[in-house]
């Protein structure tokens, strides 16, 4: 039951984080002015996001292996 | 200057065909390092902790709590990279637009309110420069007033951008350009002879009552 909750805690976070950034690129792509720096700082993130997401997925695996 | 670009190679959403970007204003850059140092001294405040607290609190020994101590301070990182990211995009989509016909205020206020002030550059008729407080003084950034005339008057502001002084004199000299040249079109305005009329008693000759 608490792995169940555990892994919709996880997917929940990923999903509102997900839809934030898309908000966030798309205001970004839409309404810049100078799309060189926009590029580069939205690869810095997507990059630093899936490198966090990936360590939370790490830390919510070895949750779950002490669950079970 | 990163806080200053000029360049006709820079394109706005809403840009007219024939209308040519002269200089971009951004804010200064204080109000993007300001908030980045907040980030980081609380990202190492999360570091030194994860890395102290497991080894010194007893129940942070137990390995299920030390995973979910773990999954938060992550979580928490995430966050502040998610707030990086958007105080960011804050700093990237407000600008301050001079082009050869407008001036332009384009105000990010939230993720769903936007706002953009525009006047003719011709009509500018008043410009004030306000630079007030230690760091405005200390790192040179202030706020830039311009008031226009005629039947749309109205106030733009320019918020902390960095040389206000040399952004008022930039302005004042592409209003003035705007000017002169309306001015020379007005002069040299040749209309089309066809649709003229100068003198109408000389069509109505015969428009006497017999």
């Amino acid at each position: 039951m608490s792995n169940i909750l555990f892994v919709i805690t996880y997917i929940l976070i990923l999903i509102a984080y997900i839809v934030g950034s898309i908000v966030m690129i798309y205001h970004i792509f839409a309404f810049g002015i100078n799309n060189k720096i926009g590029i580069v700082s939205t690869v810095a993130y997507i990059v630093g996001s899936i490198f966090l997401l990936t360590i939370l997925f790490m830390n919510l695996q070895s949750i779950l292996n002490l669950t079970n | 200057m990163l806080d200053r670009i000029t360049g006709n190679h820079i394109h706005f959403p809403g840009q007219h065909k024939d209308e040519e970007v002269k200089i971009l204003f951004r804010r200064s850059i204080f109000f993007l390092i300001m908030p980045y140092i907040l980030n980081l001294v609380l990202l190492i405040i999360l570091l030194v902790s994860a890395t102290i607290l497991p080894n010194n609190i007893t129940i942070l020994q137990d390995p299920f709590i030390g995973a979910i101590f773990d999954f938060i301070i992550t979580l928490i990182i995430l966050f502040i990279l998610l707030t990086a990211f958007l105080t960011w995009m804050h700093y990237y989509l407000d600008a301050y637009i001079v082009t050869n016909q407008r001036i332009l205020t384009i105000e990010q206020i939230d993720l769903f309110h936007r706002k953009v002030s525009e006047a003719d550059i011709g009509n500018v008729q008043d410009i004030e420069v306000v630079v007030k407080g230690f760091f405005s003084n200390t790192l040179n950034f202030g706020d830039v007033r311009i008031q226009t005339a005629g039947a749309d008057q109205k106030t733009l502001f320019f918020d902390n951008v960095p040389y206000p002084y040399k952004a008022k004199d930039i302005i004042l000299k592409f209003a003035e350009a705007n000017r002169t040249v309306e001015l020379h079109n007005a002069y040299t305005y040749e209309p089309n002879k066809t649709e003229a009329n100068p003198n109408p008693q000389d069509k109505n000759t015969d428009n006497t009552i017999s």
